[in-house]
């Protein structure tokens, strides 16, 4: 029997895989996806890496001759997942926040802010996070808009009070050498300001892993944790069910059931602690297909960011497609972030076409946006031509928490090979559309400022969902959480969850990859403290 | 009642009709992409998405379907799908204008996933996109 189990190699998985390893115990990983090699694998094209049906990154088995995997949906749309060794780290932007303060002080965490910061630290240097030492034209753009709105300038990674940001990226510095005959490792040697951060960033060409500039899991936690030799990664393993049993009227985890996508055959590792990192929407799934016993946390108080995006188009090229994807933010504590969205002309035509509530012809009355909400046919291609003249900024709300919102388990649709699909609900309340509102004018504010001729607001109203926790959040009450402060689960012994589903809350609103994996290290702490001191 | 890509082919046209020096969905088989995208999520859902289009062009009065009207009233059954209360309706609308774009804009017109071989989609000229790259050593150039 291993020591640990671990479902999931995202975000968080991987961070906990590589503490308990190098602390001397047995870890096998398991992930849903495949192990890319991104110098084989990553060909920096939009569709052929990010479509939900076939690409590369898309929520769904490694053979993309598959149908994606389905969940059903109630007031969202479009659920940005990514199966995979390095999960959603493999399309995220690399922007790595801490929470805002302030998000611990609601009561809702069962610690404190600064009981985080050791392991906030922890994995910072291990990534590396580094402060962006200079700004492409977009983010360039963006502080200049920031400044003239009457934000300051900071480099703190406390934030307290509203400023603008350059931002702490897990992505290496810049490449100081860069020539368009060298940019090939090693001739150059960090980030190459591709552009590619959301196609899985494969850059420099040729780099070994550990030089790869965006630091998702598949080239930092992952290889570190093969590396102590205590660690097994097994990709293609969908796990279909927690093992169990019931002693002295206690249930204890006792490893998992998982299904090879490849050849279909059904397997089980029995291991001594089981550690939930499938993502927050399959792991209340795989928690309530297993029949395990809830609290009141379990498949509730889902939060996100309830992100839309406000997009300038400006006199000037503001070459979206350059740079590390966001490399500036906004800070505003009590309401969310917002910062740069670099893009492909197929994300910027998906934000700008396809989502949103109400029509780009419709008035918007004393908005500070000129258009919102959808856009086809000649409208449509006017706004596409300006891409090169374009900035978007995502903004990302801080998201009041509904025990309302969540995961369950389907109960009007087909089970799929893996079991009862998940059925997503999310509505936002009153607060977060509020807030949501909020910072669409500060962002249309911001582009103004910066000399945008034209403003467009998608209005997204959950149209995409991403950013996804709290379904399985940590808590000292289990009416309203499913772990404890040390993750582990108030009704199963030896069941901890490390990954987005353990956060307490939406974090304020800052991007939460960061704080899964600095809670992901303070859990592999406690597994270590509490079953094999 | 025309066939179900005569009406996709019909929804193309009022998305994506082209102009401007970008390529009109059509003419980028565009009707394919979003085929094969509502076909590979959900199989029977491009019959459902011209069942409801033929539905809500019957309610304006039509009685040959949707493709045979005219394109000012195409565009407004479009637009009232687009406008529905309910998700799973409203969705298939979104989906011609979310892989519609994909195939617009997107490599997917010119990319063979067999032998990666490219052709740059003449739009990415057309609004300045330069294509996939290995870096940016003039990025300090640009800024200014």
């Amino acid at each position: 029997m291993i020591d640990i189990l671990i479902v999931g190699a995202g975000g968080g998985g991987p961070v906990a895989a590589y503490e308990l390893a190098r602390a001397g115990l047995s870890v096998t990983l398991l992930e849903a996806g495949r192990w890319n090699d991104p110098d084989r694998d990553y060909t920096r094209l939009e569709d052929d890496m990010g479509s939900l049906l076939d690409g590369r990154l898309r929520w769904g088995p490694g053979d993309r001759a598959k149908s994606p995997w389905t969940r059903r949906r109630d007031g969202v749309g479009l659920i940005l997942q990514c199966a995979g060794v390095g999960g959603t780290t493999l399309h995220y932007n690399g922007i790595s926040p801490r929470a805002y303060p302030a998000a611990f002080e609601n009561g809702e965490w069962p610690f404190d802010y600064d009981e985080l910061l050791p392991f906030y630290e922890q994995v910072e240097e291990f990534l590396p996070v580094a402060l962006v030492s200079d700004l492409a034209t977009k983010d360039a753009i963006f502080a200049e808009g920031c400044e003239g709105a009457g934000l300051k300038r900071s480099e703190t990674k406390e934030v307290t009070e509203d400023m603008w940001r350059p931002c702490h990226n897990a992505i290496l510095p810049i490449a100081q050498s860069m020539t368009a005959d060298s940019l090939r490792w090693p001739e150059v040697d960090g980030c190459t300001m591709c552009g590619h951060c959301l196609q899985g960033c494969p850059n420099p060409q040729g780099a070994p892993l550990e030089r790869k500039a965006k630091r998702a899991t598949n080239v930092s936690y992952v290889p570190a944790a093969v590396e102590t030799g205590r660690c097994e990664v097994m990709p293609n393993a969908f796990a279909t069910a927690i093992l169990q049993e019931e002693i002295g009227g206690r249930f204890r985890a006792r490893g998992v059931r998982y299904r090879d996508t490849d050849s279909g055959e059904v397997r089980e590792i029995e291991a001594r602690v089981t550690v939930l990192a499938a993502g927050a929407i399959e792991s209340p799934r795989l928690w309530l297909n297993s029949g395990l016993p809830q609290s009141g946390g379990v498949g509730r108080y889902l939060t996100t960011h309830y992100q839309d995006f406000v997009t300038g188009i400006f006199p000037n090229e503001t070459h979206p497609d350059v740079g590390q994807v966001t490399m500036a933010r906004a800070d505003f504590p009590g309401q969310g972030t917002i910062f740069t969205q670099g893009f492909g002309p197929q994300s910027y035509a998906a934000v700008l076409l396809a989502g949103g509530k109400g029509f780009w012809d419709e008035p918007t009355g004393d908005e500070p946006w000129d258009v919102q909400g959808k856009m086809y046919g000649a409208a449509a291609n006017r706004l596409m031509t300006e891409y090169s003249h374009s900035l978007t900024i995502t903004i990302c709300t801080d998201d009041e928490a509904d025990a309302s919102n969540g995961v369950a388990l389907a109960d009007d649709w087909p089970a799929d090979e893996h079991g009862a699909i998940p059925k997503v609900t999310y509505h936002p309340t009153t607060t977060t559309v509020e807030r949501e509102s909020f910072l669409a004018r500060r962002a249309a504010e911001i582009l103004r400022a910066a000399g945008a001729r034209e403003v467009h607001r998608s209005n997204m109203a959950a149209a995409f969902l991403t950013h996804i926790m709290s379904t399985l959040r940590i808590g000292t009450d289990p009416s309203t959480s499913a772990c404890d402060a040390g993750g582990e689960a108030h009704t199963v012994e030896r069941l901890f969850v490390a990954d987005s589903a353990a956060l307490a809350n939406g974090l304020g609103g800052p991007n939460p990859t960061l704080t899964v994996q600095a809670l992901a290290a303070r859990t592999a702490g406690e597994i270590s403290r509490r079953y094999f001191g | 009642m025309p066939d179900t890509m005569e009406t996709l082919r019909a929804a193309v046209e009022i998305a994506f009709p082209g102009g401007d020096g970008v390529a009109a969905g059509l003419d980028v088989r565009a009707d394919i992409h979003i085929r094969d995208a509502l076909e590979g999520f959900l199989p029977g859902s491009l019959d459902l998405l011209a069942a409801l289009l033929d539905a809500q062009a019957a309610g304006a009065g039509a009685t040959d379907g949707f493709a045979a009207l005219p394109p000012v009233e195409r565009a407004a059954v479009f637009r009232s799908m687009l406008s529905e209360e309910i998700a799973d309706v409203r969705e298939l609308a979104e989906a011609v204008l979310l892989f519609g774009a994909g195939a617009v804009f997107s490599e997917w017109s010119g990319y063979d996933r067999a032998t990666r071989t490219l052709r740059p989609p003449p739009v990415w000229e057309r609004i300045g996109f330069g294509g996939p790259s290995i870096g940016h050593p003039s990025y300090r150039a640009e800024r200014s």
